[in-house]
């Protein structure tokens, strides 16, 4: 669904929210709204189901003005999640998700179905959760209800409004991923609203950076990071710009094979992937040992030379660069085993890093 | 589920039986007042008594629930909150009002008899329901409903399914001390000529008759507790508290 904004322009009393703004988001992409508060980006999202109606100028989807329609049936074809406040407290899990299907006259029937449906997708099982109230709910888990009943009629977009703000930074972290992957498999036309940056980067096809009522820049993350627009968007980026940019990166992207070997009963076999003076060691089944100078290799017992691989000198393929960034600067390690499941994947090393923290420049050209 | 009938079954019991059989209402009394012989009020009995005084409450408690939640939904609208402030004030000033004082305002205007006792109580019983309205529609989060009208839920399903329900807990014990306190206060309807329990306690005092006095304060007494438990079968917490 493409949305057009046309000279919006949307004043409370003398203080303008929305200053003549016109913009178009693309159908099926992630929008992200973000901007300091008062910039507007909430004001901006509520005209689209028009809960705000703007004092001035047009909202159009697909190029049907969103005052044409009766707010209710608009509203009803627009999947809305804000805040886990948003939840109806005196009712159930179920019953809040079923609130737009009940509003449609659905089947009860349809919506039983409908309602599992959703709480698998979220990851809540719908036995132990459909009969909840939201105050027996974690912060976590009600944000992931309000998402499903933002879903809940299948629309083809859908806006959220801060959806993840109230939970800890963890929480957070895994709502971003799980809604990625819900996005990814969904494609729905999204438009979101956050003010954290990060936020903003992980998930966004493209941000719109608001500033007092206007848009400042409308562009891919890589671009946004890459070339800010104005002083303002630069500063509103942060100076780490560059380390943002790795966040958009998964080590799996970056990664190359590691020179390895297997430990089997106390003998090492030969080294694989690559000559090197640092080898991986794994066993039979590929779960990884630890790291092994070969110049300190006497030939009499490898084992007294290796050294064991912690926890935290390990990273995942799905982890982003800057994540791995991070644990090389903590840990002083140049070179970190890439896993998945437990078993070596590859390396990560920092040289890597450092060209993807530079190269991006190049990636926006893509497409 | 059956224990919350037990209360407002056994006082409904408890009320019937010193209220209906005479042999129980006279021996009651004869315990508490020995060696007084007039132990009944003579001009009526007090069954009627009884059916009298309920009639003053649920006249003038029907129309204080209407009026106080049709001022309390009124004020909370778009349209209605120029008046807020006013309701607001109201509500608080009405729990300071001692409720004889009303009668007594209302008695120049009406004269003596059923229709002042109703007013007064009516104008009295309003404002806790008020109260309740306002404090139960407050309570009910801007965002939450900012949420139900972003999911398409009109005015009225807005209202009946999110609004309402979550206010109702607050107006319905509003309602409830309201009915209650009406209860005991249309005793005072006797001193202005109602009828109802009171005239056997004005009696009493008048006549020193403990015997009457006691006839109408226990009934009176029971009836409240009756009415109350009574309430008290249809108010739950919300889930969310």
């Amino acid at each position: 669904m493409t949305i057009a904004f046309d000279e919006v322009r949307m004043l409370y009393g003398s203080q303008v929210a929305l200053d003549g703004l016109t913009l178009t988001l693309a159908h099926r992409e992630l929008t992200v709204l973000v901007g300091p508060s008062g910039s507007g980006k909430s004001t901006l999202l509520r005209t689209i189901n028009h809960l705000v109606v703007p004092t001035s100028g047009t909202v159009t989807l697909d190029g049907r003005r969103v005052d044409s329609w009766k707010p209710e049936d608009l509203r009803r074809g627009i999947g809305y999640g804000i805040q886990s406040v948003g939840l109806f407290p005196h009712h159930t899990v179920g019953k809040n998700i079923a609130a737009v299907p009940s509003l449609l006259k659905w089947s009860r029937a349809k919506i039983a179905d409908r309602v599992e449906e959703l709480l698998v997708l979220v990851g809540l099982d719908p036995s132990r959760y459909r009969d909840r109230y939201p105050h027996e709910l974690s912060g976590g888990e009600a944000q992931r209800v309000g998402v499903a009943r933002a879903l809940a009629a299948d629309p083809p977009l859908l806006l959220l409004d801060e959806p993840f703000s109230a939970v800890d930074p963890v929480t957070r972290l895994r709502l971003q991923g799980e809604f990625l992957s819900i996005q990814k498999t969904l494609h729905k036309t999204v438009v979101f609203v956050t003010h954290d940056v990060d936020e903003a980067i992980r998930l966004a096809d493209r941000i719109v950076l608001l500033d007092h009522g206007q848009v400042v820049q409308y562009d891919t993350p890589e671009t946004l990071l890459d070339r800010p627009a104005t002083p303002f968007a630069a500063r509103f980026l942060g100076s780490d710009r560059a380390l943002k940019r790795l966040s958009r990166r998964t080590v799996a992207e970056y990664a190359k094979p590691a020179p390895r070997a297997v430990l089997d009963r106390g003998k090492l076999g030969p080294v694989t992937g690559g000559p090197s003076r640092f080898v991986w060691v794994t066993d039979t089944e590929g779960r990884l040992l630890g790291s092994l100078d070969t110049e300190l290799l006497t030939g009499t017992d490898p084992g007294a030379v290796l050294s064991p691989a912690g926890e935290d000198l390990v990273i995942s393929r799905q982890a982003s660069l800057r994540e791995a960034l991070s644990v090389m600067v903590g840990t002083g390690a140049r070179a970190l085993p890439v896993v998945e499941a437990d078993r070596l994947w590859g390396e990560i090393r920092l040289h890597d890093i450092e060209g993807a923290g530079q190269q991006s420049a190049l990636r926006v050209a893509e497409p | 589920m059956i224990r919350r009938w037990v209360a407002p079954v056994f006082w409904t019991a408890l009320l019937a039986l010193f209220v209906v059989d005479q042999t129980v209402t006279k021996g009651i009394l004869g315990m508490l007042c020995p060696g007084q012989v007039n132990l009944l009020y003579p001009r009526a009995d007090l069954l009627s008594l009884t059916l009298e005084h309920l009639a003053l409450v649920a006249t003038s408690s029907a129309l204080a629930a209407i009026v106080g939640v049709g001022a309390g939904l009124a004020v909370t609208r778009p349209w209605g909150t120029l008046f807020r402030p006013l309701a607001d004030r109201l509500a608080a000033f009405g729990q300071t009002f001692p409720p004889a004082a009303v009668l007594a305002l209302t008695i120049p205007w009406l004269g003596f008899g059923f229709a002042p006792t109703v007013l007064g109580l009516w104008l009295y019983g309003t404002l806790p329901v008020l109260r309740g309205t306002l404090v139960g529609l407050g309570q009910v989060s801007v965002s939450l409903l900012d949420a139900g009208r972003g999911l398409g839920f009109g005015p009225l399903s807005l209202f009946l399914q999110v609004e309402g329900p979550l206010a109702f807990p607050y107006l319905w014990s509003g309602l409830r001390s309201s009915v209650v306190v009406n209860v005991g206060t249309a005793a005072l309807g006797a001193t202005v000529g109602a009828g109802g329990l009171g005239a056997p306690i004005v009696s009493g005092l008048v006549t020193q008759n403990y015997a009457f006095l006691l006839e109408g304060a226990i009934a009176s007494g029971l009836l409240a507790l009756t009415v109350d438990a009574w309430f008290g079968v249809v108010a739950r917490p919300n889930p969310s508290s």
